[in-house]
């Protein structure tokens, strides 16, 4: 749980200092704003894997057998 | 038949369905805000909607597609046609009698869902102008339910799947093409309730057809097949209508709040529904048979193995993703609606709603996961009961917060009465030989299990 909590952190702060100002989103045209929204949320899919992966994690944890 | 290649093909489609559902949601946004209209527009959507979950997709499809398949395996083809006649009959009459009352007492539906909306006259006259339109939606979806179990139970899996699209397409032309011809606009919108409705059964009918299902009138209320069905429907109503109880007083609180409100949450609830439906809803529909087949072999340690693998997925994906969701909030709503009249504090209000909601997100999931636990085990009561304590735990949050709050204290409910239910569940759905441990070390709810009764 402690490794998780701390990837979700890992995450969560690598979001924050790259979704830039609030100001852009509310200003910026939506051909900016969807291919950004999705960057970001790539992004944040990455920075959890890395994590999670640097702790030790592996795709076969994420299976039963390999849970078990 | 290849179940695998049924699985992806309708997976496949329901994400387009959605994916249009947001796209929807983004024209909605841009042509309307939120507002008056808004407002008035997903109350009156939300009632035909409501009964739709609680009877068709819900209690109906229960109780209809099990009798359905039995029939199908155990009769002859013509007893077969038999049942699907009697129950289309009976349920067609059925739907005639609800569409005309709800028609005809709008406003009374309208002043008791939406008690708040009395205090202004015109948002109060525009929901029941909508209702109205929007009423006989119900009796449609309804037959498209009946259709899609008929179709499901002759493995013609793809047609019911991409079928809800046909209501987001008639969303999307009413929003961009029709709009300006009515007055107020937003009555475009009821009206693409009615036509998406009318679409989505005539889109059925050929595949009935084809088939040779398509029902015929034929009332026998007294046959075996029609009577089962009836009997089941009773507790299965029962089982559906908690949560829907549920959403109905949250409508009714939220009806006491500033305009703009009930279409804030909304959004918000929209953007939490991707994460909840992708994760909760795929790996509930993954246990269930497994669990079931655990369950009737009397295999308590692959049971409480499944189960505890539901939970540590649960806790791997759904906590990034509630992180994520309330860090992006506003590039999300941004991104998604602050276009044409969704202003600026339409933005700010709907990302507080999402954060509140976004911290729900885990415990939502969560009950996904858990209720299969006692489906599978045919214990329909418990998660019943669970549920009332939830409904009184849920109501008493509302009043608590929606003071201070305002419109972002009503997700706190969905964020802590999930925990709370949780809890019940885990203690509840106790399994003894629960203790194996996961890379990420043992589950956090293996003491609540391991404290609690027996697995059976």
């Amino acid at each position: 749980m402690l490794k998780v909590a701390a990837s979700v952190g890992f995450m969560a702060i690598v979001l924050f200092t790259t979704m830039g100002e609030s100001s852009w989103w509310l200003s910026a045209p939506w051909q900016r704003k969807v291919p950004a929204v999705l960057g970001l949320v790539l992004l944040g899919m990455l920075a959890y894997g890395a994590c999670l992966a640097l702790f030790g994690f592996r795709p076969s944890h994420f299976s039963r057998r390999g849970a078990a | 038949m290849n179940l695998l290649r049924a699985l992806f093909a309708v997976s496949s489609l329901t994400l387009v369905s959605r994916i249009l559902g947001y796209v929807r949601d983004f024209f909605i946004a841009r042509a309307f805000g939120a507002g008056l209209a808004t407002d008035a527009f997903f109350v009156a959507f939300r009632i035909p909607n409501l009964l739709r979950r609680l009877f068709a997709e819900g209690a109906f499809s229960q109780a209809f597609v099990p009798v359905l398949a039995e029939h199908k395996n155990r009769h002859s083809p013509e007893e077969t046609r038999r049942l699907i006649d009697g129950v289309s009959t009976a349920l067609f009459l059925a739907l005639v009698v609800t569409a005309a009352l709800g028609v005809a007492i709008s406003p009374v539906i309208v002043y008791l869902s939406a008690p708040g909306f009395a205090a202004d006259p015109a948002k109060f006259e525009l929901t029941v102008l909508m209702l109205r339109i929007c009423f006989p939606y119900i009796a449609f979806i309804s037959l498209v339910a009946l259709a899609a179990g008929i179709l499901n139970t002759w493995n013609r899996f793809a047609v019911p799947a991409i079928t809800p699209a046909l209501l987001n397409v008639a969303f999307i032309v009413a929003a961009v093409f029709f709009a300006k011809y009515f007055d107020p606009p937003i009555v475009a919108l009821a009206w693409a309730v009615f036509v998406g409705g009318l679409l989505q059964l005539a889109f059925q009918v050929p595949f009935l057809l084809r088939l040779g299902l398509l029902p015929r009138w034929r009332l026998d209320l007294s046959h075996p097949g029609v009577q089962r069905v009836l009997k089941i429907m009773a507790p299965a109503t029962f089982g559906v209508s908690v949560a829907q109880i549920s959403l109905l007083i949250n409508t009714i609180f939220a009806s006491y709040l500033p305009t703009g409100s009930v279409s804030w949450l909304y959004y918000a609830d929209r953007l939490m529904e991707l994460p909840a439906g992708m994760l909760g809803v795929a790996l509930g529909t993954i246990l269930l048979p497994s669990l079931s087949k655990y369950h009737a072999d009397a295999n308590r340690e692959e049971y409480s193995r499944l189960l505890d693998w539901g939970l540590r997925m649960t806790v791997l994906l759904a906590v990034p993703s509630a992180a994520a969701l309330a860090v992006i909030a506003l590039p999300m709503v941004a991104a998604l609606f602050h276009y044409g009249r969704f202003g600026v504090d339409d933005a700010w209000m709907t990302c507080r709603a999402l954060i509140a909601y976004s911290i729900g997100l885990i415990g939502v999931i969560l009950v996904k996961i858990l209720a299969p636990g006692f489906y599978a085990r045919q214990d329909i009561r418990t998660p019943v009961k669970i549920g009332i304590v939830t409904l009184v735990v849920t109501q008493l949050m509302n009043l608590a917060f929606i003071g201070p709050l305002r419109h972002a204290g009503l997700p706190w409910q969905s964020v802590l009465a999930p925990v709370s239910m949780r809890r019940c569940c885990i203690a509840v759905c106790a399994a003894p030989a629960y203790t194996s441990r996961s890379p990420g070390g043992r589950c956090s709810c293996s003491r609540w299990r391991r404290r609690s009764g027996s697995w059976q």
